[in-house]
């Protein structure tokens, strides 16, 4: 579903990814751990179309296609999503607006016709639910005074919503409560599929747990230095990356 | 000075009775002898005004204007001029409160101060005149439609208009200026307003002039012992445009909520310049400007707040923030503040900046278009004045009128 090849990138004259290969298979779940500034969130937001990176060799195909040369907009319409690691306040602009204008532009991508207004409300109201969130939020700006957690979960919320096929989720677990990390998993586990691929960037055992990898993936100084079983998640606990040092 | 101002005085003492006769003749020539404010006053500094002074501008006929139905507010009471006089058949209110100016022969005011008030004050035939008596309200906001019509010579055209809320009345009134034609034309107002002791005076404005259009406007306020002034405006058209307000919070525990969107595009200069006098103790002031400047328009805002020795407890904050969208866009923002004493709370700010990339590419990333994108960002940082405004047909009239003048696709509100 998702192949990364060689891929190089940098930010002006700064080099950040340095030759990343990677393979997800539908119905996979990998993780990405590694370092502060090691290049995750870089890598996750070349995935999803953010303006300002140079790529400058090798390249990224997602169901084929050359997924880099398609705006944000459609990356999202061919079932990309990224969990920000910090979602953005949007005063003025509603949850509610973002998501309904999301999943139409979505639908128009794919050529189906607009939502129904009742069935998109009952369609937000039942996912809203899994994430406990009160319904009144989300008439509030996107993230406007959100605390940390919420902001997380409204990524989880627009991702249920939004149901997308490969899933990049950057740190959406960090700064939770034990409930809260609960919540988070539970849906991300609600749209693991055959069909579905997804990748977790996370520095944490925890998430792991709730959420079976198929594969651990060391990211450093943009390269994957060392990729193995759920196993490989339990040594980075237990050990650091100091060991990064001496290999 | 071109000799059409004084022709067009001659025109207005036919029309107008004798007893303002004095009074005209005392502000025009007050008028002749300043001039048209230049760029060497410190408050004309980015508004030159005066190539006016050597321009040809008759005073306006009657003009030729289209079926205004479409642009009736359900719900609300009308009162409509057209080049600076009323128009009857559009026009659509009960007698009583209110009432026009010119039907009463009294005198126009002389303590003017700047040129173009006394301009004003010479030429005005017409414009609002509503008076509340105490404790009664309008029982439906008030509509003044004011159209300027420009034909194929420039011709300008003057209203003076004036509420007064005596004490515990209430009223909303919306004006509303635009143009039928690009032709040249100059239209100046001034605009009275009085809120007597816990009065709630509500003012909204929706300015959309054509681009031959030069719009100059002057508001004076007084608002008395727990009496509320809202007032908000919108400019979106006109060549230039100039809004100088004068809010005075002239008794204690006063309040004063003035807020306003300017979003010119094309070559449009707009400018406003507003002051607001705290004298008495314990008044609060509220001002919020947003400003969206696209193509080559130029936007210029000054924000006076003087706290006077004696207004203790005052509260005041006062924001304006801008947006650019486009290299040839130009802002100029000032806030000024004067506080002379230390038993207040005062709170302002200016920013000017672009819109947040990131939080287009946050939209993006969830399948919104770009354009959509934009567009939405752009309404919400308007939206936070717009939608202060309660009536709500004033405010979807209002929002509409912004959405249409956005860059994008103008199919797609937020
Ligand atoms: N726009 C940019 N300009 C300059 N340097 C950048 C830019 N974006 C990222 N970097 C640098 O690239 C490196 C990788 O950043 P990235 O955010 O991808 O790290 P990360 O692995 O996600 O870290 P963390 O675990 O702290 O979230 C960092 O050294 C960062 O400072
Ligand atoms: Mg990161």
């Amino acid at each position: 579903m998702l192949e990364i090849e060689n891929l190089h990138a940098r930010v002006g004259d700064t080099k950040i990814l340095n030759g990343i290969t990677l393979s997800v298979k539908a119905g996979e779940v990998h993780a990405v751990m590694g370092p502060n500034g090691s290049g995750k969130s870089t890598l996750a937001h070349l995935l999803a179309g953010r303006a300002g990176y140079a790529v400058t060799e090798g390249r990224i195909l997602y169901d084929g296609k050359d997924l880099l040369s398609l705006t944000p907009e459609a990356r999202a319409g061919e079932g990309v999503f990224l969990g920000f690691q910090y979602p953005v306040e949007i005063p003025g602009v509603s949850t509610l607006y973002l998501l309904k204008t999301a999943v139409n532009a979505q639908r128009k991508y794919r050529g189906q016709s607009e939502i129904d207004a009742l069935d998109f409300l009952a369609w937000i109201r039942d996912r809203v639910k899994k994430v406990r969130m009160d319904i009144e939020m989300l008439h509030r700006g996107v993230n406007e005074g959100f605390s940390g957690g919420e902001k997380k979960r409204n990524e989880i919320l627009q991702m249920l919503v939004l149901e997308p096929r490969l899933m990049i989720l950057d740190e959406t677990d960090s700064g939770l409560d034990i409930d809260a990390l609960r919540i988070v998993a539970d849906g991300i586990n609600a749209l693991r599929s055959p069909e579905r691929a997804i990748l977790l960037v996370t520095h944490y055992q925890r998430l792991l747990e709730y959420v079976q990898p198929d594969r651990v993936h060391v990211l450093a100084r943009g390269r994957i230095v060392r990729s193995g079983g759920p196993e490989l998640a339990h040594e980075l606990e237990a050990k650091g990356y100091g060991w990064l040092d001496a290999a | 000075m071109s000799p059409s101002y004084t022709a067009a005085f001659e025109t207005v003492l036919r029309e107008s009775p004798a007893v303002a006769r004095e009074s005209r003749t005392e502000n025009l020539n007050a008028f002749l002898k300043a001039g048209f404010p230049n760029k060497r006053q410190e408050d004309w500094r980015y508004t030159d005004l005066s190539p006016l002074a050597e321009q040809n501008f008759a005073l306006a006929a009657p003009g030729e204007i289209p079926d205004l139905s479409s642009r009736f507010l359900p719900g609300t009471d009308r009162l409509v001029f057209v080049n600076g006089r009323f128009d009857a058949t559009a026009s659509d209110y009960p007698p009583g409160a209110i009432a026009r100016r010119a039907e009463f022969a009294t005198p126009v005011d002389v303590f003017e101060k700047d040129s173009i008030s006394h301009l004003n004050a010479a030429l005005a035939l017409d414009g609002l005149a509503l008076r509340l008596a105490p404790q009664t309200r309008l029982d439906r906001p008030l509509h003044v439609l004011s159209v300027t019509s420009p034909g194929a010579a420039p011709a300008m055209s003057h209203l003076t208009h004036s509420i007064n809320l005596e004490p515990g009345a209430e009223a909303t009134v919306i004006f509303e200026d635009l143009t039928h034609g690009d032709g040249t034309h100059l239209l100046t107002q001034r605009v009275w307003l009085r809120a007597m002791d816990h009065a709630r005076l509500n003012v909204i404005r929706l300015q959309e002039h054509g681009s031959g259009v030069q719009a100059l406007t002057r508001w004076d306020a007084s608002v008395e012992r727990n009496a509320t002034l809202d007032w908000i405006n919108l400019d979106l058209g006109g060549h230039l445009v100039r809004n100088d307000l004068v809010m005075t919070l002239a008794a204690p525990e006063a309040r004063v909520n003035l807020s306003g969107v300017y979003a010119p595009g094309g070559t449009t200069h707009v400018d406003n310049h507003t002051r607001i006098e705290h004298f008495w103790p314990g008044g609060v002031s509220r001002e919020t400007y947003r400003g969206i400047v696209k193509d080559r328009a130029r936007a210029v805002f000054n924000g006076r707040i003087v706290v006077h020795p004696q207004a203790f407890k005052t509260d005041s904050a006062q924001h304006v923030a801008n947006l650019l969208l486009s290299p040839e866009a130009e802002v100029n923002a000032k806030p000024e503040l004067q506080i002379d004493n230390d038993d207040v709370r005062c709170t302002h700010g200016a920013t000017c900046g672009q819109l947040d990339e990131y939080a287009i590419y946050y939209l993006r990333s969830r399948g919104i278009p770009l354009d959509t994108a934009r567009r939405a960002l752009l309404y919400s940082f308007a939206r936070e004045v717009l939608a202060n405004i309660a009536f709500e047909p004033a405010r979807q009239r209002m929002e509409q009128a912004l959405l249409a003048r956005l860059p994008g696709t103008p199919e797609v509100l937020p």
